[in-house]
C-alpha cells in the first residue's frame, strides 16, 4: 500500500485541477448549469482524496494529521466535501470556480511540500483526539465555505444595488441562496467546532496532556463566540444582507489569524511547527 | 400531379407575409381564426389542387405552405384566398407577397419555428403556434406525410435551437426582466407577496408575469377602487386604497409601482419604516412608472434593492444581444434539419424503395443458402437455389405491385412507401430515423 502514496499525492493536485477547468468553463459558458463534468471530475478527486487520507491512516495507525502538510491536505478534503454536499443541497454549480481554486491551491502546497507521510513515528492516539482534530478541520472548512459564499454574497448584492448586470450576475445563484448557503455552512461549521472543543477539552481532562489556558483554545473560544453571535443576529435580531455577512466574515478571519498567531507567536501544545 | 411527380420534387411552396414584409394593419386585418383557417385549407386543396396544405396565422405573420399545388401562381391565388377570406387585396393597395420554394420553403418554416424570424428573436411561443396550425390542418383535411414529417422536423429543430444555444435566454421585456431580478434577489418566488401599486395595463401585464413565474400572494393599492378590484379578481388578490399603502408595504417582499402619479408614491421614510417592520429582509421595488413613483433616495437603504425603467431596459438590450450572438449556431441547427429533411424527402422514391426492398429479401435468401449450404449435397444446390428465388418472388410479388401502384395513391402511396422504407429498415442516404417524434 506504500507505493500507492507517492502516486496519490501526485494524482491529487491534478483532479483537482481538472476539477478546476470544469467548474470554470461551466462558470464561463452561458446555460451550462446542468453541466455534469465537474461534478464528475470533483466526486472523483474526493474519492481518490479518501483513498489517499485512508491509505495514510492504515499506514501510520492514526488520522493523517501530523504536520502542516497534512492538516492543509485534510481541511482541503473536507472543504470539498463541504461543496459537494452544498451543491447537491442547492442544485447549483456555477459557484464550483470560486471554491476549488482554493482546494486545488492547498493540495498543490500540501502534496509539494508535505513528506507523504510523518518523520517521526507518533505514539498511539486515542479516539477522542481522533474525533477532535477531525471535527476541528471539518468545522474549520465549513467555516472556509461559509466565508467564500459570503463573499459571494457581498458581491452580487454590490453589483445588484449598483445595476451592474455583468457575466457574474447572470451566473450566480440568488442572492438569497448565497446567504442561506452562507448561514448553513456556517451553522454547520459552528456545530462541529463545538463537538471538537468538547472532545478536545474531554481529552486534556481525561490524558491530563495539555492545558485548558493554552492560548489557542481561548482564540478558538473567541472565534466560536463572533460565529454564534452572528448566527444568533442573523435568526433572533434580525440582521440581513451584508451586516450578517461582515459578522461571519469577522469570525473567519479572526479563526485565519488566530491560527497564524498560535503558530507563530505563542508556545500551544498543539500548534504544527 | 400524381405521388410518383411529388417524390420527385417536393413542390413545396411557402407563401406569406410578416411583421418584417407588413405594417401591423395589414397584419392584423389578415390574422385568420379557426374556421377561416380551415376554409382557406380546403380552397387551396379543392381549387389549388394541393395535396397538402397548411396556414400559419399569428399577429406577427399569416403564412400559406402548401404541397404540390396545380396553380401556376401559387401568391396571386393566395392573394385572392386572403381578399375573399378577410376582404384585403394585398394587390390593390401595392403589397406583395414572399414566396419560398423548397428547400427554402422548409428552411423558412424551420427558421419560423425556432424564433429566427420572430419579431422578438427567440420568443417560445411559436414553436407551439407552428404545432397548433399542423393539428388544424389535420382537423381540416390538409395534413399528410409531407407536412406530419414536416411538423417533427420543425419542432425537433425547435426543441435543439432552445436546448443546444441561448437564443431563448434571458427576458426579453421590461417586465419579464422585472421578473427575472426579482428571482435572482429573492429566489422562488412561490412563498413571496407581491404589492402592486396601480391598476393600469403596465400593472397588470406585471400581474400576469409574476404569476407566470410562480408568485401566488398578490396585493393591489390603487386609487381606482373598481380597476384596482377587477386586476385583484385575477389572482384572488387583495385590494386596498392608495392610503393604505404604509399598512401593505412591511409584509410585501416585492413592490411593482405602476402609477400614472405625477408625483413620488412612495417616500423613503415609508420604506425606511417598512424595513424597520420587516427586519431587514431583503426588499425589491421595481418601478415601471414614468414619471417615476418611488423615491430614488430608497435605493440606499440596506436591503432593499430598487430598480426603475433605464435598469431594466439595461438586461433586456443585454439578454438581446446575448440571443443575436446565438444566431449562426441557430441557422446551423436549421442547416442540419433541413437537409436531414430533404434526405428523408429523397428517399421516398419509389424506383430505388422497390429496388432496394427486393434486394433486401433477395440477400436473405442467398444468405440461408450459403449457411446451409454443408447439409445439401452439391447436385441438389440449384434446385434449393430455385426454391428459395421462388419463394422470395412469390412472397414479394403481391407487396411489389402494391408499392408499384403508390404513385398513383397521392398521400396514401407516400405513406405506404415510407412505411415500407421503416419496416425493413431500408436507409437511403443516410436517413435516420432514431428521433422520428419529438413531439
Amino acid at each position: 500500500m506504500r507505493f500507492l502514496i507517492p502516486l496519490l499525492t501526485t494524482l491529487l493536485p491534478v483532479l483537482y485541477a481538472l476539477s478546476v477547468a470544469a467548474y470554470a468553463r461551466t462558470y464561463v459558458r452561458e446555460g451550462s448549469a446542468g453541466d455534469r463534468l465537474g461534478p464528475i471530475c470533483l466526486r472523483a478527486a474526493v474519492l481518490v482524496h479518501l483513498i489517499y487520507l485512508s491509505a495514510r491512516g492504515v499506514l501510520e495507525g492514526h488520522l493523517p494529521l501530523a504536520s502542516v502538510y497534512d492538516f492543509l491536505s485534510a481541511t482541503g478534503f473536507s472543504m470539498a466535501v463541504v461543496y459537494l454536499y452544498v451543491e447537491s443541497r442547492e442544485g447549483i454549480r456555477t459557484t464550483g470556480i470560486f471554491v476549488l481554486p482554493l482546494i486545488f491551491l492547498i493540495q498543490i502546497v500540501s502534496s509539494a511540500y508535505g513528506t507523504g507521510a510523518p518523520a517521526d513515528p507518533v505514539p498511539l492516539r486515542p479516539v477522542w483526539f481522533e474525533l477532535h482534530t477531525l471535527t476541528a478541520v471539518l468545522g474549520y472548512s465549513a467555516f472556509a465555505v461559509s466565508a467564500i459564499y459570503g463573499i459571494l454574497f457581498l458581491l452580487l448584492y454590490r453589483d445588484i444595488k449598483a445595476n451592474r448586470f455583468s457575466h457574474f450576475f447572470r451566473r450566480m445563484p440568488p442572492l438569497e441562496a448565497l446567504a442561506q448557503m452562507n448561514v448553513r455552512a456556517a451553522g454547520g461549521g459552528l456545530a462541529l467546532l463545538t463537538l471538537a472543543i468538547v472532545l478536545g477539552v474531554g481529552w486534556i481532562k481525561r490524558s491530563g496532556t495539555g492545558s485548558l489556558t493554552d492560548p489557542k483554545i481561548w482564540l478558538t473560544l473567541a472565534v466560536w463566540c463572533i460565529f454564534a453571535f452572528s448566527l444568533l443576529a442573523y435568526h433572533r435580531l434580525g440582521w440581513r444582507g451584508p451586516r450578517a455577512i461582515y459578522m461571519s466574515l469577522v469570525g473567519f478571519t479572526t479563526l485565519l489569524l488566530s491560527r497564524v498567531a498560535v503558530d507563530l507567536f505563542f508556545h500551544s501544545f498543539h500548534s504544527f511547527r | 400531379m400524381t405521388a410518383k411527380a411529388a417524390v420527385d420534387s417536393l413542390d413545396f411552396l411557402c407563401v406569406g407575409l410578416n411583421h418584417e414584409t407588413s405594417p401591423l394593419e395589414i397584419r392584423d386585418a389578415l390574422v385568420m381564426n379557426d374556421s377561416e383557417v380551415a376554409r382557406a385549407i380546403r380552397e387551396l386543396r379543392s381549387r389549388a389542387g394541393a395535396e397538402e396544405a397548411l396556414i400559419l396565422s399569428t399577429c406577427n405573420r399569416t403564412e400559406v405552405y402548401a404541397r404540390g399545388a396545380s396553380v401556376t401562381d401559387l401568391p396571386l391565388f393566395v392573394n385572392d384566398l386572403l381578399r375573399e377570406i378577410k376582404g384585403m387585396d394585398l394587390g390593390a393597395r401595392g403589397h406583395r407577397l414572399y414566396a419560398y420554394r423548397e428547400p427554402d420553403s422548409v428552411r423558412h418554416l424551420f427558421r419560423v419555428a425556432s424564433g429566427l424570424e420572430s419579431q422578438v428573436l427567440g420568443e417560445p411561443q411559436i414553436a407551439g403556434q407552428v404545432k397548433d396550425a399542423i393539428g388544424l390542418a389535420a382537423r381540416s383535411g390538409g395534413s399528410g406525410p409531407v407536412t406530419e414529417r414536416l411538423l417533427d422536423a420543425a419542432l425537433r429543430c425547435a426543441k435543439r435551437a432552445r436546448t443546444e444555444t441561448g437564443i431563448g435566454r434571458g427576458p426579453v421585456s421590461s417586465v419579464y426582466a422585472g421578473v427575472s431580478l426579482a428571482t435572482k434577489v429573492l429566489g422562488h418566488l412561490g412563498d413571496k407577496r407581491v404589492l402592486l401599486v396601480g391598476s393600469g395595463e403596465m400593472a397588470g401585464l406585471a400581474m400576469c408575469h409574476f404569476m407566470d413565474s410562480g408568485a401566488l400572494q398578490f396585493t393591489v393599492a390603487a386609487r381606482n377602487p373598481v380597476r384596482a378590484k377587477e386586476l385583484g379578481e385575477r389572482a384572488g388578490a387583495r385590494v386596498v386604497t392608495l392610503e393604505a399603502l404604509p399598512v401593505v408595504l412591511p409584509g410585501a417582499d416585492i413592490v411593482i409601482c405602476a402609477t400614472r402619479a405625477p408625483g413620488y408614491v412612495l417616500l423613503e421614510p415609508a420604506v425606511r419604516a417598512a424595513m424597520k417592520i420587516r427586519r431587514n429582509r431583503p426588499l425589491l421595488l421595481l418601478d415601471l412608472a414614468v414619471p417615476r413613483d418611488v423615491d430614488p433616495a430608497a435605493a440606499r437603504l440596506p436591503n432593499v434593492f430598487l430598480h426603475d425603467l433605464d435598469a431594466l431596459a439595461a438586461i433586456v438590450a443585454q439578454s438581446l444581444e446575448q440571443r443575436r450572438a446565438e444566431i449562426p449556431k441557430v441557422e446551423s441547427i436549421v442547416e442540419e434539419e433541413v437537409s436531414r429533411f430533404m434526405r428523408w424527402h429523397r428517399s421516398l422514391e419509389l424506383k430505388p424503395t422497390v429496388t432496394a426492398f427486393r434486394s433486401q429479401f433477395e440477400r436473405i435468401a442467398r444468405e440461408e443458402l450459403e449457411r446451409h449450404r454443408g447439409r445439401f449435397r452439391p447436385e441438389d444446390q440449384p434446385a434449393l437455389e430455385a426454391l428459395a428465388h421462388g419463394i422470395v418472388q412469390k412472397l414479394l410479388h403481391r407487396p411489389t405491385t402494391r408499392l408499384n401502384r403508390s404513385g398513383e395513391d397521392g398521400g396514401t402511396g407516400l405513406r405506404r412507401i415510407d412505411a415500407v422504407r421503416e419496416l425493413f429498415d431500408i436507409e437511403g442516404e443516410g436517413e435516420a430515423d432514431e428521433d422520428r417524434n419529438p413531439r
